[in-house]
């Protein structure tokens, strides 16, 4: 969007007069989408060009009904461009409008921004024959109005349409699925309510389809969208089973299914998706087990499934293991039992855990030692005790992303602390070894356990995630 | 499928202000500090106001 480095006035002017020098020995560049249009070079639009008049028609209907009547006073939308206008000529000189944009993004990158009481999205639109990208930020929030079926009608030109955080009520329109050039689908932050039209699900050449932060109904459709690779359904209100024909989607390198009410296990296989780097299923009603399959994911940096009850015999041992690009786990409150794995400390690419909110007992594994690149990890509100196996310069990078609080006996060896007597607020939640050991000896007398009740409470407190 | 506008133009601002006149290309540089180049781009301005130049 923005202009790129320019050279110096005298630069530009030599720059100009080879282009012009070598104008003939450009070929002229047609398309198969659109035979109509020609990519040739735009050193200075011609001077001959004129915008079609009925597609200039179109842009001021456009423009007024957004709040921006201010279009209609130049001559030629092409020629008189602002920044949410793109033009492209065809081989008689006349331009056609190929993309319109609005909604202010930033005060830096700002379209044409919309009257969002008054805001409506003019019929017109159907009368751009060659528009393939439509942008609409923040347009009809306080003008709520469905997504309107004649879009479908902008037929094969059309490869981006996003309506972003607009306020559209109602139905995703079936009329889309005759948008077969769409690569770019995004209808995030609307309150959409119907189902997923199944249509949809089979665009050919869908690259990203964004439907996060409606109230979308229904189970997720059969997809087959062969070279789909960012797959956004999260915080709507999808119920059933993850479809296991996601797994075909090949070309997925993100998957996020979470803030839903989906159910069921999670398919095995989602385990063909050698390119997916997240995936997120968290805040479902998923039950476990992880498909073993899962473990082929060499390329998946970040697994999260947190707010599941997956049960306590979803992660068999050495379950991640195959995952050799894992940064980020997060299994929070997943109804973890029994001991940590001992095979995630040798998920030595690791630096985001979470295993807060679970049942763990027992100690933290001596491999977790071994996670040297370690930099978040949570362990709060599990039943765990005993040494904490890191040396002093991971406690120290750690630093308040550590959090072991509401645990019966987290410790740290005082030598492993960065000194002397300062660890209460160097560690919320864990004394040093040596005292946790005294405090349970002296608790069993019943003389010091207020005392070490009262310190735990505060020690949660600070340890509470508003905190750190 | 190889479709794309090649080369590129000065911006022409003279609409590019909105409902704001007169509307002009300024060169805006980024704030450096000993540094070899800074890069510089193009904006419109109208009365004080920066926009953001049409896309070619």
């Amino acid at each position: 969007m923005t202009s790129p480095l320019l050279p110096l006035p005298a630069a530009v002017a030599l720059l100009s007069a080879f282009l012009l020098a070598a104008a003939s020995e450009f070929t002229v560049v047609t398309t198969s989408d659109s035979p109509a249009l020609v990519d040739a070079p735009q050193t200075g639009f011609s001077a001959r060009a004129r915008t079609d008049p009925a597609e200039q028609a179109a842009v001021y209907e456009i423009m007024a009904a957004t709040g921006n009547g201010w279009a209609s006073s130049i001559p030629d939308v092409c020629r008189g461009r602002w920044h949410g206008i793109e033009c492209m000529p065809d081989r008689d000189e006349v331009y056609h409008i190929v993309s319109l944009s609005f909604g202010a993004l930033s005060d830096d990158t700002a379209f044409p921004a919309c009257d969002r009481r008054r805001s409506t999205l003019s019929p017109a639109l159907a009368c751009l024959p060659h528009v393939r990208g439509l942008f609409f930020y923040q347009c009809f929030s306080g003008n709520p109005q469905p997504v309107p079926a004649f879009l479908g009608r902008l037929g094969a030109t059309l490869r981006s349409l996003v309506l972003r955080q607009n306020g559209h009520v109602g139905a995703i329109p079936p009329e889309l699925r005759n948008l077969t050039s769409l690569r770019v689908l995004d209808l995030h932050g609307n309150s959409l309510s119907s189902s997923i039209p199944p249509s949809l699900a089979a665009l050919p050449r869908l690259h990203l389809l964004d439907l996060s932060r409606n109230q979308l109904t229904g189970e997720i459709p059969r997809f087959s969208l062969p070279s789909v690779s960012v797959l956004d359904l999260n915080d709507n209100l999808l119920h059933g089973q993850i479809p296991a024909s996601l797994g075909s989607c090949a070309s997925l390198i993100k998957l996020d299914l979470s803030k839903n009410r989906l159910s069921g296990t999670i398919p095995s296989s989602l385990g063909e998706l050698r390119e997916l780097i997240l995936l997120d299923l968290g805040h479902n009603r998923l039950s476990g087990p992880l498909p073993a399959s899962l473990g082929r994911l060499a390329s998946l940096k970040a697994l999260i499934l947190g707010a599941n009850h997956m049960g306590p015999a979803a992660f068999p041992d050495g379950a991640f293991e195959g995952m050799r690009a894992l940064t980020t786990l997060v299994l929070s409150g997943t109804g973890l039992r029994g001991p940590i794995p001992e095979s995630i400390g040798r998920i030595t690419t690791l630096r985001v855990l979470y295993l807060d909110d679970n049942h763990l007992n027992g100690s933290v594994p001596a491999s977790f030692r071994d996670l040297g690149s370690l930099s978040e990890l949570r362990l709060d509100g599990n039943q765990l005790s005993g040494p904490l196996p890191f040396s002093r310069q991971v406690l120290w990078r750690m630093g308040r992303k550590l959090k072991v609080s509401n645990n019966p006996g987290i410790c740290y060896n005082a030598s492993a602390g960065e000194r002397g007597n300062r660890e209460a607020s160097y560690l919320p939640g864990a004394g040093p070894c040596g005292a946790v050991s005294a405090t349970a000896t002296m608790s069993t007398t019943g003389t010091r356990a207020p005392a070490v009740a009262s310190a735990a409470t505060a020690a949660a407190s600070r340890g509470s995630p508003g905190g750190h | 499928s190889g479709m794309f506008a090649t080369g590129s133009s000065l911006p022409d601002c003279s609409h590019a202000c909105g409902p704001c006149a007169p509307c002009r290309r300024v060169m805006v540089s980024f704030e450096c500090s000993v540094a070899e180049s800074c890069p510089i781009v193009y904006r419109c301005m109208c009365r004080g106001r920066y926009y953001q130049v049409p896309s070619n």
